[in-house]
Order: structure tokens, then sequence, then C-alpha cells
């Protein structure tokens, strides 16, 4: 379970990205993270991860605080793709890079490989296994790095607009696949039919706050909420 | 404009080429980085313990002509970086031959002038130990470099701190490249950066790769990177045959340099 309590983010400068944020998100639910340019999804993904410091409020995790001496089993339980590829993608090679967190989670190299290779399979990018992620398109990019976290199998995924880049075949197929698996997703997007198709439950940020969290599809269809929330 | 563009991208290129060789090469891949980086070391220290005026330095040179024909290295890779570092070795070397008027008694009871032995003598020392320190990076890949350096007890952040900064160096050029096309795009009619721009694009430009830096560093974490851990996959065990081919080129080594003593010995 994924409890966030009167959740206030800072950045420097006094710029405070999240105010007062309070969620519960139950074990396999997918809630899709809606909200404007700006809203503070991205912020609060990162926070979850424990990629930000927490100004006040407190996040568990799995019943573990989200805090510096807790991240390492924190992190082994949370799969993160950003919003940027090109902050995802580190390594010479595309496979190298699938590869990087099942080495890290002591899986040895030829089992390593093959799961990498069923996972870009999955992902439609098995031919770009030896390409070097830098000279990728964008679209590309954003597989690969889905592939990196997908291989890893972990139980709470966090996708940064996974389908930003994607053309609608791709988009298509992601959205297949997001609702195949069966962990815990929080999904931040702007897409409507993306949260509409993976989600059961949607929560909507506005200017650093949480306006609304509930059912997806009753979300979904309050049209005057998301015109509000500059959704519409 | 574009010149410097594609500069910056060739230099990435061949930052990648670099790599890309060292995880290909089959024969020199396969042994263990820390024989490379011993024999390297052992290497390097005979050649530099020759005297200025000792030319039994060139025995050395057996070694990279008998690699060269093993591993075939990519010739203008190899020299490319080679000529990066002469023009330094040359500016030394030419006070020595400006200002060394001793004379010096060569083989055979020649003659000559000591800054011309010197000016020789240092050059073929910096071909020799450059090129071993390049053949070690052409042929390794550089995390088997950090897992050899861990087998040699080096701490751990230093090791880190040395692949990372090689990691960062590709992120910083690839942040200036976008920094240039985003200028050159919006300042068509120039044909570089201007001056007055200058020290904004390399403040702006440091920022960036700071940030981005940071960015993939937390990618890393986020996908369960610790630093020992991953430094350590690399550690390898040396087999028997590796540690015997070891033991024949220090030897090989040793003798050459002795060899090189009794040259000067005799001929003198
Ligand atoms: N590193 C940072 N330093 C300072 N302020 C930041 C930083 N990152 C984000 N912010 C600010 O925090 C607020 C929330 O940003 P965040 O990235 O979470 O938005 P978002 O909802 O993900 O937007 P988008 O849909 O555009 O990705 C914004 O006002 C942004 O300017
Ligand atoms: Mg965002």
């Amino acid at each position: 379970m994924v409890k966030i309590e009167n959740l206030s983010v800072e950045y420097g400068g006094g710029n405070c990205a999240l105010k007062d944020v309070s969620l519960e998100i139950k074990d396999g639910e997918s809630v899709a993270l809606l909200g404007a340019n700006g809203a503070g999804k991205s912020t609060l993904l990162k926070t979850l991860a424990g990629l930000n410091k927490i100004s006040s409020g407190f996040v568990e995790i799995s019943g573990v605080r989200v805090e510096r001496k807790n991240l390492r089993k924190i992190r082994s339980d949370i799969g993160f793709v950003f919003q940027n590829s090109d902050d995802q993608l580190f390594s010479l090679t595309v496979e190298e890079d699938v590869v990087f967190g099942l080495r890290n989670m002591g899986i040895d190299f030829q089992k390593s490989k093959e799961i990498a290779g069923e996972t870009m399979e999955r992902l439609n990018i098995s031919h770009l296994a030896n390409r070097s992620p830098s000279r990728l398109s964008e679209g590309e990019k954003k597989r690969a790095a889905i592939a990196c976290i997908l291989a890893m199998k972990p139980k709470i995924l966090l996708f940064d607009e996974p389908t930003s880049q994607l053309d609608a075949r791709s988009t298509r197929l992601l959205c297949e696949l997001l609702k195949s698996l069966n962990g815990t997703k929080i999904i931040a997007t702007h897409d409507l039919n993306v949260a509409r198709s993976v989600c059961g439950k949607a929560a909507v940020l506005d200017n650093s706050r949480l306006v609304k969290f509930g059912d997806a599809s009753e979300i979904l269809s309050d049209e005057k909420l998301l015109f509000d929330c500059s959704l519409l | 404009m574009k010149d410097s563009a594609a500069g910056i991208a060739s230099s990435m290129a061949s930052m990648r080429e670099l790599e890309i060789f060292s995880a290909s090469d089959a024969r020199f891949s396969s042994l263990g980085a820390p024989v490379k980086i011993l024999a390297s070391f052992v290497f390097i220290l005979c050649v530099v313990s020759f005297g200025v005026y000792d030319l039994g330095v060139m025995l050395f040179f057996v070694f990279p002509a008998a690699l060269w024909f093993v591993v075939k290295p990519p010739a203008r890779i190899f020299f490319n970086r080679l000529l990066i570092v002469l023009p330094f070795v040359v500016f030394t070397g030419i006070s020595n031959l400006i200002f060394d008027n001793s004379v010096v008694e060569l083989p055979f009871g020649f003659q000559t002038r000591g800054g011309a032995v010197s000016f020789f003598t240092i050059l073929c020392k910096a071909v020799l130990c450059v090129g071993a320190a390049l053949f070690l990076v052409l042929t390794t890949p550089i995390n088997a470099i950090a897992g050899g350096l861990r087998r040699f007890k080096l701490p751990c952040v230093l090791v880190l701190q040395t692949v990372l900064t090689l990691r960062y160096l590709e992120v910083m050029l690839d942040e200036a490249r976008r920094m240039h096309c985003a200028y050159s795009l919006r300042a068509p009619n120039l044909s570089g950066i201007r001056i007055s721009d200058w020290h904004k694009i390399v403040a702006r430009l440091f920022l960036r790769s700071l940030d981005r830096a940071e960015n993939i560093y937390s990618a890393m974490l986020c996908r369960g990177f610790c630093a020992r851990k991953t430094m350590d996959f690399y550690k390898t065990k040396e087999s028997f045959a590796e540690i015997a081919a070891l033991l024949c080129f220090v030897f090989a080594c040793v003798f050459l340099r002795a060899a090189g003593w009794i040259f000067k010995g005799a001929a003198w």
C-alpha cells in the first residue's frame, strides 16, 4: 500500500510544488495522476521514489517510511519511468541499460540478458538492443526506458508521462501491456484516454494541491472538474 | 558553426568508438583487467627507468610492434589520441634540444649533442607510455578497468569517480551539442558563438550538465545502484594461465631492461 499523509514538498527558494496532499493507494490498484503543466505530478512521483526532500507530512510504501535510511528497501520495490528518457538511459547500448538494473538485483549476467531479451521483445524494441540510447528516436527511447524498469518486475510502478512520445499504435500496445501488469501502478499523464483505459482510479492535482481522488470513470466524466483543472 | 557542432558530435562518436572497440576485442578483453593493469604498470615503470641519454629504451618498441600484429587496433583512433599528447612532449623536449650542449658518447664510438639524444629518448618514452595506457583503454571496457582497480583495493569512491567522470563527460558533450544547436538555430547569421555570449553559455552548460548528471545518478539509484556492489561485479579472479602470462611479460620487461643496461655498459 502507498500511503501519503499531508505531504508538502518545497524546492529551493520557497517554491512549493506540493501542498498538503493526502491519499491512499491499495496494492494492485492503478491510479492516474492528472493535472496541468506544473501541477506537481512529477514532483509527487519523485517524492515517492525518495528523490525529493519532504518538507512536511510523510509517505509510506508497504508500511515503510520514505526516508533516507529506508531508501534501499523502498527502491527495490519501486520502478520509476522518468518523464525525460535521456535522464533514464545512460549505458552504451539499450541492452546494457536494461541489464543494469537486473545485475543490481543480483541476477547473474546470462539470466539478466535473457530477461532483458524477453522484455525488449514485449516492447517491440529487440532490434534496438545494440543501439546507443542517445541515438534513438524519442519514442524508441521511451520504450527503452520502460523496458529498463519493467524488466526488474517491481511491485510498484511509477510512470511519468509514459505515452507522451509514442505514436498511436505504440500507445495502444503500451496500454495493453500496462493493463496486463499485476502490480500497483501510478501513472502521471495528460492523456485522458490512457487514464480511462488503464486506470481504475484517478487523482487530480491542481496548483500543487490534490483536488479530487476517486473512481477514474467518475472523475473522467466530470467535465467541469476537468475544465477547471485545465485538463480539457 | 556547423564545424564545431560536428566537432562535438565526432568527439562523442570517438568516445563511443573507443568503448565499443574495447568491449568487442575478444582476445584481449577476455584477459582479466587486473593482469592488464599490472602489465601496463610494469611496462611503464621499466620505460621511465631509462636515463635521459639512454637509447636502450628503444628496445621496448618490441612490445608495441608485436601487439600491433595481434590486436590491430583501429590505427586512426590510436594515432589521433597520440597526436593530442605529442605537442606537449615535443614542447618539453625542445628546450633540451636548445639548452643541452653537453657531448654524449654513443655506442660504437659515435659522439653527438646531449640535447638531441635526450629529446629523442623523451619522445620515445612518451610514445611508449601513452601507447601502453591507450592500449589498456582500447582493449578493456571501462567497467572492467574499474573492477581491476578495485582488485588492487583502491578505494571505491576513487574508482567510482573515475568511471562516472567518463560517463558524465559524454553527458556534457551531449548538452554542449544541444545548446549549440539551439543557439545556432536562433542566430543563423553568426558563424560561431559570440565572444560576449561565451560566459553565459559556459555557465549554463555547467549547470545543465550538473542537473542532468544528478538526474542520471537518480535513475541509477532507482535501479538499485550501489557503488561498491556494482564496481565489484567486474572484479575478476585471475586464472593460472593469466598469472603465467603476466609473469612471462614481467620477465621479458626485466630482461629487456637488463639488456639495455648491459648493452650500454658494453658499448661505452
Ligand atoms: N528542480 C526544481 N527546482 C525548482 N522548482 C521545480 C523543480 N522541478 C519542478 N519545479 C517546480 O515545481 C512545480 C511542479 O513541477 P512538476 O515537474 O512536478 O510538474 P508536472 O505536474 O510534472 O508538470 P508537467 O505536466 O509539465 O510535467 C512547477 O512549478 C515547477 O516549476
Ligand atoms: Mg512532469
